[in-house]
């Protein structure tokens, strides 16, 4: 009887301890709704968008790109129909598209840019090789910075610091396999990472430009992984005095 | 027995709140789930399997016969022999175009004759409209333009055409990276496009008058000035714009000139379209990971994730005009492909191969753009309810970025 009833005790604890355990998950499940709900709330929330993270750098208006920054041209509003009204449909015909339309027409006096600074900034020299050994590649669809690039980036920190009155403008490139419109916000924003890389190694913003060319620029044709990777790519262009 | 009542009365308060919150709490939770539910009130696999029309198109001239097949074809009939045809259309074969529409009895549905002021194409085109409105009941298209992308080399220009391929003009000769045309809502009353050109190296937006040929800059800030579309009650441009350090979607008064930062992150947006009653935008973030569409809703000041079953990826979004469906693209192993979802989010339907959707006015007809194997781009008509597709007969290879006059 005392060997069985040995026997017995240590089952019951270990009954009373799962069932212990039980209780424990049992009430757990009860939260775990709420658990998973919190959780999926803090990764796809509605705060996503808005949520202020650590902040990006500003392009200062009148650097590195050709046109003079932040114009307020449009600040008196604009209507597209100043020019005249469209009336060239009712009997269903072509549209009367006139001499004017190929482009020579453009007013951009009425435009508010800036036309002495414009041309300050045409004046800068464009050098697109004498960084091209120093192209910065990127992984399929992101725009990150990849370890293995950071030291030419710091090549041309380098040169940045040595020559003062030097600039660059960084351009933004895709491979073919995203669509089009994407892709311009794509070649930006790698752009735009490097830009920053720059920033954080002491460059001063004010002389980094970035242009964003999408996938309309490639530096190899074809449709193998081998173009594509070579294709991904920020190049940086030296912009002279 | 005081303090021991009113320990336990004070616990029963205290356990009774924390419930209270806990359901508050849950139910705020619940609120985006039980949304989403409701839009299974809108039935998108219902929408989008229709069944094609036959009609059968007899007596007119050959160049008629083929305009009229391929506009009917494109909104929903199929062109069949008489045998089979549930409606026929009968010319007689002269012009000013003649049309008398019979059901399949015989019984006389219209019979009308079109202005001779008119063009030929002009009045087959009316009499294609005329049928699809007295048997869908949808709005006629056959007045509508496309604003295109032409590649010319490793540049582009922009273009128009009519939505069968026919009277495709160029509009720009600027030599060099031209991108995403859209138009100013209020076509034919209005034409002007607007589209970004990096004219002045720099990729900046211009509006452009097709009536006067004149354009002006609408948005030259630093950085990226990319995919204007103008809200419905043409008050507001909505763009990307980097000039902050990262592209975001920003928006500007056509009147005031107010310029308004939408989103704020540090990764990229792209390609925002707006609701047909201008009180929302959708675009595309990668603000949780993945590129997918985000909705803005301007009465609340907040966006959030559009819920899409089953798109992991999504792009390019266009919200049809009577604000039922939202079309975009998804990418799925090497290719992309044309889906439409409710406009709340939900069940979506992946309709065929391609990319960059464009509404017609009839929340029916897509535009899009198919890669050809040979890699070169070009458009094509797919007719959502029935999910048929047509290519636009066109002589001109390379278009793409489509945009409907709407």
């Amino acid at each position: 009887m005392r060997q069985i009833s040995k026997k017995i005790l240590p089952t019951r604890q270990s009954e009373s301890i799962a069932n212990q355990m039980k209780a424990v998950l049992q009430r757990m499940a009860h939260w775990t709704p709420i658990l998973v709900l919190a959780l999926t709330l803090s990764t796809t929330g509605s705060v996503g968008c808005k949520k202020s993270a650590k902040p990006v750098t500003p392009i200062p208006p009148n650097i590195g790109n050709v046109q003079g920054g932040d114009p307020d041209y449009m600040g008196s509003g604009f209507d597209p129909n100043a020019s005249g009204t469209f009336d060239g449909l009712d009997d269903g015909s072509a549209l009367d598209l006139g001499d004017g339309v190929m482009g020579e027409d453009m007013d951009l006096s009425d435009g508010g840019i800036d036309a002495a600074n414009r041309a300050a900034l045409e004046s800068m020299t464009s050098d697109e090789s004498f960084f091209a050994p120093y192209t910065v590649y990127f992984g399929f669809d992101s725009a990150v910075v990849q370890a293995s690039e950071g030291s030419k980036i710091e090549a041309i920190a380098d040169h940045l610091q040595n020559s003062p009155t030097h600039g660059v403008r960084i351009a933004g490139h895709c491979d073919e396999r995203g669509t089009e419109g994407y892709n311009m916000a794509l070649g930006e924003k790698r752009a735009q990472s490097v830009r920053e890389y720059l920033v954080n190694l002491g460059i001063a913003p004010n002389r980094i430009g970035t242009i964003s060319w999408g996938e309309q620029r490639p530096a190899v044709e074809g449709r193998t992984e081998a173009a594509y990777n070579k294709n991904r790519r920020a190049e940086f262009i030296l912009l002279r005095p | 027995m005081t303090q021991g009542l009113k320990a336990r009365l004070n616990r029963e308060i205290l356990i009774k709140g924390i419930t209270w919150l806990a359901v508050a709490w849950i139910s705020m939770f619940q609120v985006r789930p039980a949304q989403a539910q409701s839009s299974t009130t809108i039935d998108i696999d219902g929408y989008a399997s229709a069944k094609a029309v036959p009609i059968a198109i007899q007596g007119y001239p050959q160049a008629v016969t083929t305009l009229l097949t391929f506009h009917l074809e494109v909104v929903g009939f199929e062109v069949t022999s008489k045998n089979s045809a549930r409606y026929v259309l009968q010319g007689n074969g002269e012009s000013p175009v003649q049309g008398i529409l019979r059901d399949s009895s015989g019984g006389v549905i219209f019979s009308r004759r079109y202005k001779a002021s008119a063009s030929t194409r002009a009045q087959a085109h009316a009499l294609a409209d005329d049928v699809s409105k007295q048997i869908l009941g949808i709005p006629g298209i056959g007045q509508t333009k496309l604003a295109a992308k032409l590649k010319k080399g490793r540049n582009g220009e922009i273009c128009v055409l009519d939505f069968d391929g026919a009277n495709l003009k160029v509009l720009t000769s600027d030599d060099t990276v031209v991108a995403s045309p859209t138009w100013y809502p209020g076509f034919p009353k209005s034409a002007v496009l607007f589209y970004t050109s990096y004219v002045y190296n720099n990729p900046d937006i211009y509006y452009h008058n097709l009536a006067s040929g004149k354009r002006n800059a609408a948005s030259r800030y630093s950085g990226l000035n990319a995919s204007p579309a103008i809200s419905p009650d043409r008050s507001k441009m909505a763009m990307i714009l980097s000039k902050n350090g990262s592209p975001d979607v920003y928006i500007k008064g056509i009147q005031s000139g107010k310029l308004q930062q939408i989103t704020k992150t540090r990764v990229e947006e792209a390609t925002p379209c707006w609701s047909p009653d201008s009180q929302k935008l959708c675009f595309v973030s990668r603000a949780t990971g993945r590129p997918r569409l985000w909705i803005h809703d301007f009465s609340t000041d907040k966006s959030n994730p559009l819920q899409i079953i089953g798109a992991a990826s999504s792009f390019e979004p266009d919200w049809s005009p009577d604000g039922k469906w939202i079309a975009f693209t998804i990418q799925r192993g090497g290719s992309f492909r044309i889906c439409v979802c409710p406009a709340e989010g939900g069940k979506m339907v992946e309709l065929t191969e391609g990319e960059d959707p464009s509404w017609a006015p009839n929340s029916r007809t897509l535009v899009f753009t198919k890669r050809t194997r040979g890699g070169d781009r070009t458009l094509s008509l797919l007719d959502v309810p029935t999910k048929r597709v047509k290519d636009i007969p066109t002589s001109s290879r390379g278009l793409s970025q489509p945009s409907w006059s709407r």
